[in-house]
């Protein structure tokens, strides 16, 4: 199913300390006029390909800046611009819950929405509001707002950022996240826009942070719930799941698009934060001219290149698949490098997960771009 | 659409009172036994959340074989002789009624020998006075004895909810503050039994209209979140996902981590161990 990440707004009410788009020059939100046009073209690609799926991914920039009414509209446009192709249109969304209210989750639920993605950092100053990034306030409000769906019946999960911060208290941060949710993936933080707080961390802290943070999931990890990376190494060891992340599955280049509010089109959030991919603009590109495009050789080409190259004979190739194109991209200008996050990754592996679980993975059933 | 969260009225004996209560669920309190068949013959059935008796110890309590099938919770202080219940035991195992005492040593003990004859106890978890280590044990009796055994509360609850992080066993005790409304005789409302005992009221059942009931539910599950706030102290237990806070006004020195840790770790042996039939 196309992914395309959908940013109306770039407006945010907080100062996330490794959030790229706070640091960017600040554009208008996306008009009703483009808004329409990103749903006529979404009708035009489902017409054409009856057994197709889209799934909208609301990001920011704060969603919630952009209030019920916007989003009300979005749905009423959709069914207009869409009439025969409205249901195979999914919507879901990421937001810092700060700002929600009664009527933000009645216009999420008007989008189909019954699942909300968030972040949560609970360290001071991480997360927070201005330039002191008040994270008190901000806490307050986004437990509110996690009380608030829960009453209404929705669901929601969590994505924790490791940074230079966290090194030194996993246990505490793994109990902390794993009390308030069972819905956790943990990601580490990504410094190409820039790291003048000082919070980048290596692949290798990385990978020692999640090893501490995988003694205490593995033994009891019923309880815990999923928790990614962990719950997804393990399905893909015991079953062969394949539902890696974005940045591990080697599927983005076949399946993966962005639109931001002036209607430029990238390949995804990052891409387009850090101006490394333009794809032009959904006002004179079709979506199926944005996935049929010359430049998308090159991530059809990037598995096999990496297979030959800085991958060839690494057994954690089908996990892997030489990690975000992206991180290749920014560091090396192509898409033909693996990440710099996949020595984390076999370090984690193999230091960790494998003595650990006592698994073992030979490679193989690997895909990729 | 909001998906309202389920509203129990906890009141006394009083008709009066029950009239005020519309449709909704009702648990009815009593200090007095002979009000059981009364109460049960006032409330249908469905609407019957529970009959909660406070008395003193199970041995003095003359239990009726007519109640066998009722929703009845005993809060006892103790459970008093075992021997004078003995009589009784054929009742007792087969009624739907669960009697709960405080987890004092000897009530720990006391539910631990009721438990293996079948009768179905709980424990008050409450911190005051609580024996941890004791409660420690019988957990332990509980998930691992092969001997046949009656459940103990609020250990099954936690068996059955501990993944579930909206859980709160307090609602064995009729206390899940935002779901259970605790009711005066003179129809006033309060947020909890201590709200109400102090006189904190939110509204009167004559014009529950006006209660902002779902204002209510969100800030309880606020409050039940306020410690993952600071992050430090309850926030980082790992025994929450059994406690919550939900027990102890001094966190730091509450005793509870090992036993609710060891909660947490038989509630997942006991789930393995059903899913292999074991």
């Amino acid at each position: 199913m196309p992914t395309i990440i959908f940013k109306a707004t770039e407006r945010c009410n907080a100062n996330c300390a490794y959030c790229d788009v706070v640091r960017k020059k600040c554009v208008p939100d996306m008009s009703m006029d483009m808004l329409r046009l990103v749903f006529s073209r979404a009708d035009a690609f489902l017409k054409e390909r009856p057994a197709e799926h889209i799934n909208l991914t609301w990001h920011g920039g704060e969603v919630m800046m952009l209030g019920a009414d916007y989003l009300n509209a979005a749905a009423r446009l959709q069914a207009e611009c869409c009439p025969s192709t409205k249901d195979r249109i999914f919507h879901s969304v990421q937001s810092n819950l700060t700002l929600l209210d009664a009527g933000l989750v009645a216009a999420l639920r008007n989008l189909g929405i019954n699942n909300v993605g968030t972040s949560y950092d609970p360290q001071d100053n991480v997360r927070g509001f201005g330039s002191s990034r008040d994270s008190d306030s901000y806490n307050k409000r986004f437990f509110r707002g996690v009380s608030l769906l829960e009453e209404n019946g929705m669901q929601w999960g969590l994505i924790y950022v490791v940074t230079k911060k966290s090194l030194a208290v996993p246990g505490e941060l793994f109990h902390f996240l794993t009390n308030m949710t069972n819905a956790l993936m943990i990601n580490p933080i990504l410094t190409h826009g820039g790291d003048e707080l000082g919070l980048g961390i290596t692949a290798a802290e990385y990978a020692d942070f999640l090893g501490e943070m995988f003694k205490l999931w593995w033994p009891a990890r019923d309880r815990y719930g999923m928790v990614r990376p962990f719950s997804e190494y393990y399905g893909y060891y015991t079953r062969r799941e394949t539902g890696l992340v974005c940045t591990r599955g080697g599927q983005c280049g076949n399946n993966h698009m962005y639109i931001g509010p002036q209607g430029q089109l990238s390949h995804c959030s990052c891409s387009a934060d850090w101006s490394l991919v333009d794809y032009g603009n959904i006002a004179d590109t079709t979506i199926g001219e944005v996935f049929g495009r010359q430049k998308r050789k090159d991530w059809a080409e990037r598995g096999a290149v990496l297979e030959a190259g800085d991958c060839k004979d690494c057994r954690f190739w089908g996990i892997c698949h030489g990690g975000c194109p992206m991180d290749s991209l920014a560091v090396h200008g192509d898409l033909r490098h693996k990440s710099e996050w996949c020595d984390g990754t076999k370090l984690f592996l193999t230091k960790y997960f494998e003595p650990i679980t006592g698994l073992h993975y030979e490679g193989g059933s690997g895909h990729g771009n | 659409m909001t998906t309202a969260t389920k509203r129990v009225f906890v009141v006394p004996f009083n008709e009066a009172v029950l009239g005020k209560t519309g449709s909704h669920p009702v648990a009815v309190r009593t200090n007095d036994p002979g009000e059981i068949s009364r109460i049960a013959a006032s409330v249908s059935a469905d609407r019957l959340h529970c009959i909660e008796v406070s008395s003193d110890s199970l041995a003095g309590l003359d239990f009726k074989k007519e109640w066998l099938a009722l929703p009845l919770v005993f809060r006892l202080k103790r459970a008093g002789r075992l021997l004078d219940s003995i009589p009784a035991l054929e009742t007792l195992r087969g009624a739907a009624a669960r009697f709960y005492f405080p987890a004092t040593p000897e009530n720990i003990t006391a539910a631990r020998v009721l438990s293996s004859l079948m009768v179905k106890t709980g424990l008050l978890l409450d911190g005051e006075g609580a024996d941890w280590d004791a409660l420690e044990d019988l957990v332990v009796y509980d998930s691992c004895g092969k001997v046949p055994h009656s459940s103990v509360e609020p250990f099954r609850y936690v068996y059955a909810e501990y993944k579930n992080r909206q859980a709160d066993y307090n609602e064995l005790y009729l206390e899940k503050e935002g779901t259970f409304y605790h009711c005066d005789a003179q129809g006033n409302v309060a947020l909890s039994g201590a709200a109400l005992a102090g006189g904190d009221f939110i509204g009167t059942l004559d014009k529950a209209d006006a209660i902002d009931f779902s204002a209510c539910s969100l800030a309880a599950r606020e409050k039940r979140r306020a410690p993952l706030l600071k992050f430090e102290g309850c926030a980082v237990c790992p025994g929450w996902l059994a406690c919550g806070y939900r027990n102890s006004a001094k966190p730091e020195t509450c005793g509870m981590k090992p036993f609710m840790t060891a909660l947490l770790d038989a509630a997942e042996q006991v789930n393995k161990n059903a899913d292999h039939n074991i």
